[in-house]
């Protein structure tokens, strides 16, 4: 007993010993040519829509991820959207944990990286800012709500083109089969795809997304192209994303039908005072149907305080007007309180 | 009066102001100045086939935030925020040491490491990138 309890005390100690940076994951063991970090992210939130009020412990994980030479990375996360929802008007909700991302790398050259497992779609601006203390905003905009598989299972390139790094590229493809899809947004198959960027500096660049996949549900065949771009200064950021997708479905009698969809948003974030930003976004979605008639036009406009200490952990305070013409009418006034951290 | 002083001070601080030189030891790798940026934000995390280790001082160094600036043309937020982002993809940010002596050491004993040291301290066997002041 007393063995161990002594080596309980020398692997606190030595836990306790190693530096730890916010947002930065928790080193578990590292030599010359092998890491392992252990992370988590979390993102508790009080929403209000007209009296329907409920406090969410939203997105959350547990992450493990690792470096063996860096040739080989690997990263498996746990987790879960809306993992408890606890409803002021309703029943509440709960939601299972199940794994979120679990994928393998390997770097053959800057030009050539193999990733196989389950990963985030590897296109556009909000889909690959995953974590909700990175983002500048609680509420998701259209674009990366159903335009296409926020996360796919299979296989991607992904890697630079010339010697400046400056053009780079994304290709993937969704493997088809039944996998566990509750976590995604849009359950498709025969998914492939990619992007092209360029970067203007590491952080700054412009993209061109593109990608096709049958929707699951409905045996829609979805072809969907892009832009977006990502400019970050010192003091203020801007963003945008800009999706257009059709669809084409044949209904019992053979007959074939097809519409489009167009999403936009503009974002821009100001720095005002030490650690407070000020972040306004407006965005819209439109569908058309064949015969070029708008369906629905919804838009809305966040407005939003970004109380942000340390670049990992955010408290966010948010207003949405949201209106839709056209079909389903739709007027509503929201409100969004977030914590969020990543360890 | 006030402006000539204030220019004299502006002068003198300037000329106090330590070289520093951003260095690695060639040993088969030839890096160029232009590689700096994309070596230190991961985009170029090999030349020639082979691996390459960025070397950073800890975030509260001087040199480092002058570094940051002058030579990657950034600031610690937007360095944060890029590795935190990146962190969760499982990508590390580049090793950091905990003084210039251990960083010298790094460079040293490291292949391919690349990383800046005050320009008094480094002798012939590195090779030289650039130059930055703070």
């Amino acid at each position: 007993m007393k063995k161990i309890i002594c080596i309980l005390f020398v692997l606190l100690t030595g836990l306790m010993a190693q530096e730890y940076k916010l947002g930065r994951g928790y080193e578990i063991y590292s030599n010359k040519e092998f890491y392992l970090y252990g992370g988590a992210h979390a993102d508790i939130n009080y929403y209000t829509q007209s009296g329907n009020n409920s406090l969410r412990l939203g997105q959350a994980g547990i992450m493990l991820f690792g470096e063996y030479t860096p040739k080989f990375r690997f990263l498996a996360e746990v987790g879960s959207d809306d993992i408890y929802v606890h409803n002021f008007n309703k029943a509440n909700e709960s939601t299972n944990l199940q794994l979120m991302r679990l994928y393998g790398e390997y770097l053959y050259s800057d030009a050539i990286e193999f990733k196989v497992g389950q990963f985030l779609t590897p296109i556009g601006i909000w889909n690959r800012a995953y974590i909700p203390a990175l983002r500048w905003s609680g509420f998701t905009p259209y674009v990366a709500k159903g335009f296409f598989p926020k996360i796919i299972a299979g296989a991607s390139l992904n890697g630079s083109l010339n010697e400046k790094r400056s053009i780079s590229y994304s290709l993937f493809y969704h493997v088809d089969g039944e996998q566990d899809t509750n976590k995604n947004n849009v359950k498709a198959k025969e998914f492939f795809g990619g992007e092209l960027r360029y970067n203007f500096s590491p952080l700054a660049k412009i993209a061109v997304p593109f990608g096709r996949f049958r929707s699951n549900s409905s045996q829609e065949i979805c072809r969907f192209t892009g832009i977006n771009t990502l400019i970050p200064f010192e003091k203020n950021e801007f963003s945008s994303e800009f999706l257009y997708k059709d669809g084409e479905w044949t209904n019992s009698e053979g007959i074939s039908n097809n519409w489009q969809d167009i999403a936009w948003y503009i974002q821009y974030v100001q720095h005002i005072y030490k650690s407070s930003y000020l972040s306004v976004r407006y965005g819209e979605q439109r569908r058309f149907r064949s015969s070029n008639d708008v369906t629905w036009n919804d838009a809305n406009e966040v407005l939003g305080y970004v109380y942000r200490p340390k670049t990992a952990l955010s408290i966010k305070l948010e207003y949405r007007h949201r209106a839709r013409t056209g079909l389903n009418f739709i007027n509503t006034d929201e409100g969004l309180l977030s914590f969020s951290v990543l360890f | 009066m006030r402006g000539l002083l204030a220019f004299l001070l502006i002068f003198s601080v300037t000329l106090m102001a330590e070289s520093w030189s951003v260095v690695y030891l060639s040993r088969g790798v030839k890096l160029q100045k232009s590689d700096i940026v994309n070596i230190y934000f991961k985009k170029m995390k090999q030349k020639e086939g082979q691996s390459i280790v960025a070397l950073n001082l800890d975030s509260s160094n001087l040199a480092r935030k002058a570094f940051l600036k002058q030579v990657l043309h950034s600031d610690l937020q937007t360095w944060d925020k890029y590795y935190d982002e990146l962190y969760f993809m499982g990508i590390k940010s580049p090793v950091v040491v905990k003084s210039e002596e251990s960083m010298l050491k790094f460079l040293l004993k490291i292949d391919r490491a690349i990383g800046y040291l005050p320009t008094s301290k480094v002798d012939k066997s590195f090779t030289e990138l650039t130059r930055f002041k703070f």
